[in-house]
């Protein structure tokens, strides 16, 4: 048996961030395409050559952005490290949309391998963009702020001023998927255990947008004070937050209408975009 | 200006990993590309009928036997007792890929049992 070195732990420290960096960016762009049936149909009857096509605009695509920008806090100055992202970043995208899509119940064990594959080409393309553009999302590399005040006076109370930036990026993602179709669809589709996972998903993906991917806000994240500050009991108060803005939304579009259960499978499925964009709120901060 | 980057063994095995992912996808896709291009054929499946309360209700398997997706599939069921049309119904699904299966119900007052059932896909069509 042939024997291999262990990386070191500051190379997989790195890598993972830089993964975590792909898929939050990912996640910030290609949530609301992930949320529209339409894209389900169209990716669910392409044939594999309008797939095949697809996923070599993706790639494409993501080779000129990793030239630029790209998810790693390096930059790709040679041709070869730039088509390495590439592939690596495809593989981010098709990766994250199976999981999203699995526990949307979009794919199934009974989903034929060929509907399955076009709706994750088809899906991985917006979420693509976002791994590509990660880096230049919302700043770079979280070495720092640059600075800026974080306990000047005049500065609001941490808490609230998360309450308030977490409840506007909420409203800003939740606001036009909380009227469509799709809350309902997803809902009767997906029984508690997907839920589950739903608010695993959820709440997973808001601590790596805010305290791993390494996005410019992350070290003062990090530095904020208050009893609600650290990392993981910010998270879950954040998730509170973002999902009471989906209940509220779905009241405003009047899509509250039926048993208990139903209206919490409703806040919970609106509840993923809004975590999201609430994580972006707080980073913008 | 950024220095040359040397990959170190984790971005190596993210890279290999990565790569096989690609590749496999890249090699479902050929093989679904060279495989059949059957035009859609839904097909609709009653299954036995059910007392539920005060009506009978009888599950449809809707199946796409062709590799085509088709839209707005509608499967309409009839019901006759010695030869008069007692009841009917239709319902449309409104996408059903090459090779899926959705499931609809039909509901009647009258026992399915009792007469003859007759459950057809009229009408779908194609992208």
């Amino acid at each position: 048996m042939e024997a291999v070195a262990a990386p070191a732990a500051g190379g997989w420290a790195t890598e993972r961030r830089d993964l975590v960096r792909g898929v939050s960016g990912g996640m910030l762009f290609g949530v609301p395409v992930l949320f529209t049936m339409e894209v389900w149909e169209i990716g669910g009857s392409a044939d594999a050559s309008h797939a095949l096509a697809v996923l070599g605009v993706t790639a494409a695509v993501l080779f000129a952005l990793n030239r630029t920008a790209g998810f790693r806090s390096t930059k790709d100055t040679r041709i070869v490290d730039a088509a390495a992202d590439t592939v690596e970043a495809v593989a981010i995208g098709l990766v994250s949309v199976t999981l999203v899509l699995v526990v949307l119940r979009e794919l199934t064990g009974s989903t034929p391998v060929g509907v399955g594959l076009g709706k994750v080409v088809y899906e991985a393309l917006p979420f693509c963009l976002g791994v590509g553009l990660a880096r230049h999302f919302l700043g770079g590399s979280g070495d720092g702020d640059g600075g800026r005040e974080v306990d000047g006076a005049g500065r609001l109370d941490p808490t609230v001023a998360d309450v308030g930036v977490t409840a506007l990026g909420a409203v800003i993602v939740a606001l036009n998927m909380a009227p469509t179709e799709e809350v309902k669809v997803l809902v009767a589709a997906m029984g508690p255990v997907w839920l589950v996972a739903m608010v695993a998903m959820s709440l997973a993906v808001s601590y790596g947008i805010v305290f791993v991917a390494g996005f410019t806000g992350e070290d003062r994240r990090r530095a904020s004070a208050g009893s609600l500050q650290q990392p993981v009991a910010e998270t879950i108060f954040c998730y509170l937050v973002a999902i009471g803005v989906a209940a509220l939304m779905l009241l405003v579009f009047r899509r509250i209408d039926g048993p208990w259960d139903e209206t919490l499978a409703r806040v919970v499925v609106l509840g993923l975009p809004a975590t999201v964009g609430g994580a972006a709120g707080r980073l913008a901060l | 200006m950024s220095a040359e980057r040397r990959r170190n063994g984790a971005e190596r095995t993210v890279f290999a990993v990565s790569a096989a992912i690609l590749l496999a996808v890249v090699a479902l896709l050929v093989v679904d590309l060279v495989g059949s291009d059957d035009p859609a054929a839904p097909v609709a499946t009653a299954s036995d009928p059910r007392r539920v309360e005060d009506a009978f209700v009888v599950p449809v398997e809707v199946g796409n036997e062709g590799d085509a997706a088709a839209f707005d599939v509608e499967v309409r069921a009839t019901l006759t007792l010695d030869g008069v049309t007692e009841e009917e119904g239709a319902v449309v699904v409104p996408f059903l890929p090459g090779h899926a299966t959705e499931e609809v119900v039909f509901r009647f007052t009258t026992d399915p049992a009792d007469g003859e059932l007759e459950v057809e896909v009229t009408s779908f069509a194609v992208p």
